[in-house]
């Protein structure tokens, strides 16, 4: 089982309390809101992505199921 | 060859600027002088003729054959927006939204295209409703745009009352905000929240307004489509390049002479649309620019230093080779460019690069939703790097240390707004690498840091 982690950086508020719960999902940037360093987790870091999502205060973490190798529809405004 | 352009903010009449196939005339701004205001629906009809019913499948594929891409920045593809927005369009309410905001502060050829040819846009807003399967089209304009919303009222009113089958058109002025023209933002107004930008997982086009399919396509891209519905796509695609089809409005900041859009119908070459800008604002009763002859700007005038390409959040090139350098597409791409919103700002020799460069930064950063830690912080720490450049407190090492910075900030936003700020300060510092240097072991500005005249809004405050 593998999932994907998102950040929605319109959200986050910087707390930085995920990548401490989850280091081997996300880093923290020079000013100190979450980078995702591994989007495809599994085991141990699935399991911990999930805890961090559940304690963002903001709502600002998704993780979803990776279902197929399909790959994502590239959004129009993407170059 | 005839240099296929038009300028717009002088009063010509340049007799009957003949429009038809093959004619290598002005295309968007065809038709009356600038002076004579908005065309009324009568004379463009009569001037180009109704608009055909479109077949919409053969349509699709005639704009995709056309290569028409988005002038409102980003260059992307038009059919495929419009396919995405009919492929999910199934019990769905669709929306066209007309991308008039023009928020780039130097920019003017969406409001000179939407205060002279009204009617054009709103063609082709109708041909983008009929493509998508939408019923209503909202046009979006900043406030304070009062010459495009009188535009387009009182083009709308005419339509009803003649009788034009039209989709429901609606006017929507939302905050005078840079980022509040990006296609999220303006589709999060639009259904009722603030003018941001979103994270987007799906495509506006496939899931926008409260989860509605939602087409937004800059002024200029419809007015296109209207052309390309009556004249065919291979009329359309004569103008322009192959890889980059199709007539282009630019606009030539001027700095305090104001500015000039030009139609580039075309390929001709960067320096050679500054010369008829400045030709076109400096002389020329008949309004046609009549270039001073190769490599100059007039008499007196100091030489182009650098070019900004493409809005404040373009890129800069060298001034040195714009003589030679195509406004193309892939000409641009050739030093790192690209048309962007087709902003050509020139900065002369006897302005200071550094100072430029360091306000455009401060006000990109000040336009900052404020959402995207990197962009709200990053973007500040940016700008205050530059600011130390030319306060003269700045080092070789900070300098490098800014190019490290640049790398964290670029893709860090849920929308382009960094990656463009982040752009327009990487070109400078490659441009003005001999001026930074001078500036970063604190020697005297050789020009004295003076800025051109070019326009920083100050911002409204509301986001909603
Ligand atoms: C910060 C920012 C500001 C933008 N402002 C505008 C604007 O004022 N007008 C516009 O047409 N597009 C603007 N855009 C581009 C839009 O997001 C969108 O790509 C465009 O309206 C789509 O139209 P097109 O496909 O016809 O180019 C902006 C993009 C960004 C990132
Ligand atoms: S916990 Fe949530 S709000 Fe805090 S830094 Fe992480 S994602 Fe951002
Ligand atoms: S990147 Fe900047 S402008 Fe874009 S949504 Fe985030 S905070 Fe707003």
């Amino acid at each position: 089982m593998t999932g994907r982690l998102r950040v929605d950086r319109t959200r986050c508020a910087g707390h930085g309390i995920c990548a401490f719960i989850a280091p081997g999902a996300l880093d923290l940037d020079a000013w100190g809101f979450p980078e995702v360093v591994a989007t495809e987790l599994s085991g141990d870091d699935l399991r911990r992505a999930r805890r961090a999502a559940a304690a963002c205060p903001r709502g600002a973490l998704t993780v979803s199921d990776v279902v197929s190798t399909v790959q994502p529809l590239r959004a129009p405004w993407e170059p | 060859m005839t240099l296929a352009l038009r300028p717009t903010e002088i009063a010509v009449d340049d007799g009957a600027s003949p429009f038809g196939i093959g004619e290598q005339g002005a295309r968007l701004l065809a038709g009356p002088i600038a002076s004579a205001g908005a065309e009324p629906l009568g004379a463009h009809l009569a001037r180009l003729g109704a608009l055909p019913q479109v077949e919409v499948r053969q349509f699709l594929d005639e704009v995709a054959a056309s290569g028409l891409a988005g002038r409102g920045g980003g260059g992307f593809p038009a059919a495929r927006k419009v396919a995405t927005a009919r492929a999910a369009a199934a019990g769905k309410t669709v929306t066209v939204v007309v991308n008039a905001s023009e928020s780039e502060p130097a920019s003017r050829k969406d409001r000179t295209l939407c205060a002279l040819r009204p009617h054009l846009v709103l063609d082709g807003a109708a041909v983008a409703a009929a493509l998508a399967g939408a019923s209503s089209v909202v046009i979006y304009a900043h406030r304070g745009a009062d010459a495009v919303a009188e535009a387009f009222r009182r083009a709308v009113a005419e339509r009803r009352s003649s009788g034009l089958t039209d989709p429901v058109f609606h006017l929507g002025m939302g905050p005078a905000r840079y980022v509040a023209g990006e296609a999220s933002a303006a589709a999060s107004w639009l259904a009722g929240g603030e003018a941001k930008p979103r994270a987007l997982t799906a495509p506006l086009a496939a899931a926008g307004l409260s989860g509605q399919p939602t087409v937004v396509h800059n002024a200029e891209t419809l007015a296109h489509l209207a052309l390309l519905a009556r004249f065919g796509a291979s009329w359309w695609a004569a103008a322009g390049t192959p890889s980059s089809p199709g007539s282009r409005l630019v606009t030539v900041h001027g700095g305090d002479h104001g500015a000039t859009v030009l139609e580039v119908v075309e390929p001709v070459t960067v320096g050679s649309l500054l010369e008829h800008a400045a030709a076109a604002t400096a002389t020329a009763a008949d309004g046609w620019g009549r270039p001073g002859g190769p490599g100059s700007r007039g008499a007196g005038e100091p030489p182009v230093r650098a070019v900004l390409v493409g809005g404040y959040a373009g890129r800069f090139v060298d001034g040195a080779g714009v003589a030679t350098l195509p406004c193309t597409t892939e000409g641009l791409a050739l030093v790192g460019a690209a048309p962007g919103c087709g902003l050509l700002a020139p900065l002369s020799a006897d302005a200071c690069g550094v100072a430029t460069a360091a306000r455009l930064a401060r006000w990109l950063a000040g336009e900052s939703a404020g959402q995207c830690g990197p962009c709200l912080y990053g973007l500040a720490d940016v700008a205050e790097a530059l600011e130390a450049l030319v306060a003269g407190t700045s080092s070789r090492r900070a300098v490098r240390t800014l190019r490290r910075l640049l790398g964290e900030v670029r893709g860090k936003g849920a929308c382009h707004h960094p990656d463009g700020a982040v752009a327009m300060v990487e070109s400078f510092l490659d441009v003005f690498a001999a001026e930074v240097d001078a500036h970063a072991r604190r020697r005297r500005c050789p020009v004295g840091c003076a800025v051109p005249a070019w326009p920083l809004p100050q911002p409204e405050e509301a986001w909603r």
